[in-house]
């Protein structure tokens, strides 16, 4: 009887030294990951503050200088911190708060000091309205440079620790016993500085100039859609029509919803009448044309090669009334071939206007549609003759690079501007490249690389 | 006696249970590993970042619903509320669910999502432009209802 007892303690004991043992080697593992949540909170936060102080700093140098040369280079500098502390200001956990005007300031400051650099590299000075707006944002950097450092003086003191915002959820009825018998006080949030600099941020003076996101561009209008408001039946017989065309296979609907984008659509979802398949399909609500149609079904592998895939889609295209368009760049994408059409108007490609097709390789169904692009750029445009020679232009391109074609597009640049240019087909080594010849007054717009990915060609 | 007896075999299985569950979650850990089909995987590309987390947030969605998925990410990431790059979207703390408990690295079947995303990188939206989605049924943080919704897709609400 006394040994079985001492049997029994032993066993006990040795269980308890083993969790014992386990629950410290846990411990210790969590610490480890704990610190290194803790380091990366800290770097990121310290490079968001040394970034803003810097594109501050950067800011105020353009001001200060009077060579054009030497502000176009204390402007790229002040673009690329800025969109450096944007990027790491959405990196550490910062838990009940999302600071959105923050991310929007610094984007939208980052973007005005490349506007302006572009704009010193053509040649052209600073206006006074602009010299002031620089001013302006230079004078909000420094205040958010002051909340960040009051935030830093509590990161300093271990006030914050970014591990802590991990932790895992206490159980409601735990959390409600917790708040009855311990009220919380109202003590200011760590993150206090942050969240003031985002409040005041809120009240942006606006901004408008030509890059992406400027003021004016916040909510595009689509230029394309033609005039009158069809009935959801009548939007519904479009879809239905538009979805037999594509597939060859009678449509039934399954399910309609009404969407509030850009364009806004009454959205189907129709049903192939033998098979289980599904297509949905956009209508818009003004002009009643067909904005996207998507075919999610599994394309099995390919019976057509590219050149067939694009004829069904030119052939396609051509019922739908679009006689004028360009294939201009092309991707497989899984077993199906997408294609980028653009119209042609007297000799000029316009870019902006843009249809994609898809075709699936199996049976040459067309599996996608998007005019967004399209309706959202045509409009009626009286476009300008070139005053420069297609020799000119080739004139303009470096002697390593070969010129492979010439012609003449219409191409869309930051800002919703759209500009007449030379089209240049170049290729240096084994790399293509396409260079953009403004074709009025023959200044290079833009480089685009060419980029073969099987199946496809993309530019960058 | 006898009760003493019974009462300690009952902290021993009771010690006994609490290692074996500790071993247990350690097993469970170790499966929020990124792997697929068990062989570990790069994320390096960004196709297959953006089609692993269509497929875990989105992996039993209708077709549109997880392209449109997809396209909330692209929209984020040319948004100036949002980073500029797709990773560090997808990675911002809290920014989704899947992310945060580990659910976008066990997930198996990337065919679809695979396909989806693609056609998000092509261009394909059916989000009209939205930065936002979350399943209605589910309890959200109140703040997102004061977006503007544009849409409703299988059970996610997509908004801007």
């Amino acid at each position: 009887m006394e040994i079985r007892k001492k049997t029994i303690t032993l066993v006990l004991g040795l269980a308890l030294v083993l969790a014992l043992i386990y629950g410290l080697w846990e411990r210790a593992n969590r610490m480890a990951l704990a610190n290194a949540v803790e380091a990366s909170g800290h770097r990121d936060f310290y490079n968001l503050l040394s970034s803003v102080e810097q594109s501050h700093v950067h800011l105020g140098k353009a001001l200060a200088s009077s060579s054009p040369r030497q502000q176009a280079v204390h402007l790229t500098e002040a673009w690329n911190k800025a969109a450096a502390a944007q990027l790491s200001l959405s990196q550490p956990p910062m838990p009940q708060m999302k600071p959105l005007n923050t991310s929007k300031f610094l984007a939208k400051t980052s973007d005005y000091a490349h506007y302006l650099a572009q704009k010193l590299a053509r040649g052209q000075d600073l206006t006074p309205e602009e010299r002031e707006q620089l001013g302006r944002l230079r004078e909000e950097m420094k205040k958010l440079a002051g909340d960040l450092r009051q935030t830093e003086s509590q990161v300093a003191q271990k006030g914050i620790r970014w591990s802590s915002f991990y932790g895992t959820q206490m159980p409601q009825p735990l959390k409600t016993i917790a708040r009855i018998s311990l009220p919380v006080q109202a003590t200011p949030s760590p993150l206090e500085g942050l969240i003031n600099a985002d409040r005041r941020l809120q009240t942006m003076p606006s901004l408008n100039y030509d890059g992406p996101f400027s003021d004016h561009l916040e909510r595009p209008q689509p230029l394309g859609l033609p005039p009158g408001t069809p009935s959801q039946e009548e939007a519904e017989a479009k879809a239905l029509d538009f979805a037999q065309k594509a597939s060859s296979v009678p449509f039934r609907r399954e399910e309609v919803r009404r969407t509030e984008g850009i364009i806004p659509t009454y959205s189907f979802r129709l049903v192939d009448s033998r098979n289980p398949r599904k297509v949905n399909v956009d209508i818009s609500r003004h002009g009643g044309v067909v904005v996207s149609l998507l075919n999610g079904r599994p394309v099995n592998p390919p019976a057509l090669n590219e050149e067939m895939a694009l004829e069904k889609a030119l052939s396609f295209l051509e019922a739908q009334g679009f006689n004028n368009m360009q294939p201009t760049y092309s991707i497989r994408s899984g077993n199906s071939q997408v294609f980028t059409f653009a119209p042609r108007e007297k000799g000029v490609i316009l870019y902006p206007d843009q249809i994609k097709v898809k075709v699936a390789l199996d049976n040459g169904e067309i599996v996608g549609w998007d005019a967004t692009p399209y309706y959202m750029a045509h409009h009626h445009r009286d476009l300008l003759s070139p005053r420069i020679t297609p020799e000119q232009a080739k004139a303009k391109i470096p002697s390593p690079l070969e010129v492979l074609g010439v012609q003449l597009a219409l191409i869309p640049l930051p800002g919703g501007i759209e500009k007449l240019a030379y089209e240049v087909h170049t290729k240096m080594d084994d790399t293509h490249y396409l260079n953009y010849i403004d074709a009025l007054t023959g200044e290079e717009e833009k480089v685009l690389q060419i980029i073969d990915v099987p199946g496809g060609r993309l530019t960058m | 006696m006898a009760r003493r007896r019974l009462f300690m075999a009952l902290l021993v299985c009771l010690a006994i249970m609490g290692i074996t569950w500790g071993v247990y979650q350690e097993k469970v850990a170790h499966r929020s590993l990124p792997v697929q089909a068990g062989v570990p995987v790069a994320l390096g590309d960004e196709v297959n970042l953006l089609a692993r987390l269509i497929a875990a947030e989105a992996g039993s969605e209708p077709y549109e619903g997880q392209v449109a998925v997809g396209a909330v990410v692209l929209n984020r990431v040319r948004s100036p509320l949002f980073p500029s790059t797709i990773s560090a979207v997808i990675y911002e703390p809290w920014a989704f669910e899947s992310v945060s408990n580990g659910h976008i690295w066990q997930v198996t079947d990337l065919s679809t999502p695979t396909m989806a995303a693609i056609d998000a990188l092509n261009g394909w939206g059916p989000s009209y432009g939205a930065l936002f989605f979350w399943n209605p049924y589910k309890p959200v943080s109140p703040w997102v209802w004061t977006r503007t919704i544009l849409t409703q897709i299988g059970n996610h609400v997509f908004a801007r």
